[in-house]
């Protein structure tokens, strides 16, 4: 237990976790939950999310090449590992809804739950959310938090051991502006926004000076928020506060990073949502046939079926809901997660968190194939499969009885 | 007495407030899911030892229930950080 190499290991990391925190601390995460746009192309945002989604597909696509160059019947390399995790899901997949619908929900199922696992995989790469190109931040373009970057070769970056900037608006001296009593106001929303500007003018100019030593001369302003001179005043001189950094060779702005995990953007979970519920429904229907698959929700025989069809109704609706924020809160939640834990100190401790994220980012992908693949069964089996409960034969498989490992009984 | 006066007597700020909200939603919200996910576990136990050959078909179905109730925490987390940070 005393040996040299453990006693060295644990001094190693004594000394790495005091060293970081008190030397090479960053500055406190600013946590943005809509994603950033990086660029526009013509009319569309091109937003860092999508950048990575695009990632993930050119991804796919390689492996998938790789996979299928020389296919061999004794594989090897890619192809063995690809034919593996391919045939764990089918199995699972065909134990869950049968052998017919099983193939024929395969694809789909496995698309989904490859797509989401390589995606959330990926954004534990080192530089996502690391990487990316400075948004200044001014009266106009304003950000409530923000970091001044140092400049060296061109390249801008954050200098250890230095706090973020956090902006406090007075956001009250506007509020004559706003709300019901501005009506007597001519112009009042114009004011509004001119307020609004001046305040946070102020606010920059502020913080710089009693942060970063610029002279913005930002007191000789006089007048009232809401009078346009005096408004004016305000940003011109937190411009010349920014100016003033700017001729430093430092940068006040946030990072806008150019990788972001693809799933704390909320579109693409509600979009693969949207899409696997279009896949039970078009499973049901061709399964069950449009009328008797309607029928199910819009059930006229007799006033409780009505309701409980309506509540079925409400309940599929949901479920794109629930799709949506369960893997959108998860993804975002760890995002934030490792980003605070890495803030805090910055060495060690964000590597449990690592695995914590491994973990949940592969069983997320996994639980959403799976729910769909469930929601497809259910929608494709019809009310009179759920009364026979008799001694199961082998290949009449129902949904609570999955006996993968387990021989059916003969 | 007029609790629209009061409130600041007693320093009851719109942040303060915002961010006790926030604190509720994430407490109140997690601990639901924290006793569905202990009971989960516990009858995968019991399962787990009544028949140890069926441990894959328990371990995967144990995971996909985990997973239906740990998502209910998520909405709460959501909500709490939206509540804290967004509005």
């Amino acid at each position: 237990m005393k040996s040299p190499r453990t006693i060295g290991l644990v001094i190693g990391a004594v000394v790495l976790l005091l060293g970081g925190f008190l030397f090479v601390r960053g500055p406190k995460p600013i946590i943005e939950i809509k994603a950033e746009t990086i660029t526009d192309i013509g009319p569309f945002p091109l937003v860092n999310t999508y950048v990575t989604s695009c990632a993930v597909v050119i991804v796919l696509l390689i492996v998938a090449w790789l996979a299928t160059r020389k296919l061999n019947i004794v594989p090897h390399g890619v192809q063995n590992a690809v034919e593996a995790v391919m045939e764990a899901f089918y199995n699972i997949c065909v134990n869950t809804a049968g052998e017919k619908n099983g193939r024929r929900f395969f694809p789909v199922v496995m698309t989904i739950f490859t797509f989401i696992w390589i995606a959330n995989w990926m954004a534990l790469l080192p530089f996502f959310n690391a990487i990316g190109s400075v948004e200044q931040v001014t009266a106009e373009e304003f950000h409530k938090e923000a970091v001044v970057f140092g400049k060296s070769a061109g390249i801008s970056y954050i200098k250890t051991n230095q706090k973020a900037l956090e902006f406090d608006v007075n956001t009250a001296a506007c509020s004559a502006f706003e709300g019901t009593g501005a009506a007597a106001v001519a112009d009042a929303e114009k004011k509004h926004e001119s307020c609004i500007s001046g305040q946070r003018g102020l606010a920059i100019a502020e913080k710089l000076d009693k942060k970063e030593a610029t002279h913005s001369g930002v007191e000789s302003c006089v007048g009232t928020p809401g009078d346009a001179a005096y408004d004016a005043c305000l940003v011109d001189h937190s411009d010349k506060a920014i100016a003033d950094v700017r001729a430093d060779g430092k940068t006040l702005g946030v990072l806008v990073p150019y990788f972001r995990s693809m799933n704390t953007d909320i579109n693409s979970p509600l979009s693969i949502a949207i899409m696997a519920m279009i896949f039970v429904e078009f499973w049901g229907i061709t399964a069950l046939g449009a009328f008797k698959y309607a029928s199910k929700f819009f059930n006229v025989s007799s006033p409780i079926n009505f309701f409980v069809g309506i509540l079925e109704f409400i309940a599929e609706v949901a479920r794109i809901v629930s799709f949506t924020f369960r893997l959108f809160g998860n993804m975002l939640a760890g995002e934030i997660l490792l980003l605070v834990m890495t803030f805090l100190l910055p060495f060690l401790v964000a590597i449990p968190f690592y695995f914590l994220e491994t973990f949940v980012g592969l069983i997320q992908a996994f639980v959403f194939a799976m729910l769909t693949l469930v929601f497809g069964v259910l929608a494709a089996s019809s009310h009179e499969d759920h009364e026979d409960h008799g001694i199961d034969e082998p290949g009449l498989v129902h949904i609570g009885n999955i006996p993968a490992g387990i021989e059916p009984a003969p | 007495m007029d609790i629209a006066a009061l409130l600041p007597l007693l320093e009851f700020t719109d942040t303060g407030l915002r961010y006790i909200g926030a604190g509720i939603a994430i407490g109140v919200g997690g601990a639901g899911p924290a006793v569905a996910i202990g009971m989960l576990s516990g009858k995968a136990m019991e399962a787990l030892g009544r028949n140890p050959e069926a441990q894959p078909v328990i371990q995967t179905n144990m995971i996909l229930g985990i997973a239906f109730a740990e998502a209910v925490a998520i909405y709460a987390l959501v909500v709490a950080v939206m509540i804290g940070f967004v509005f």
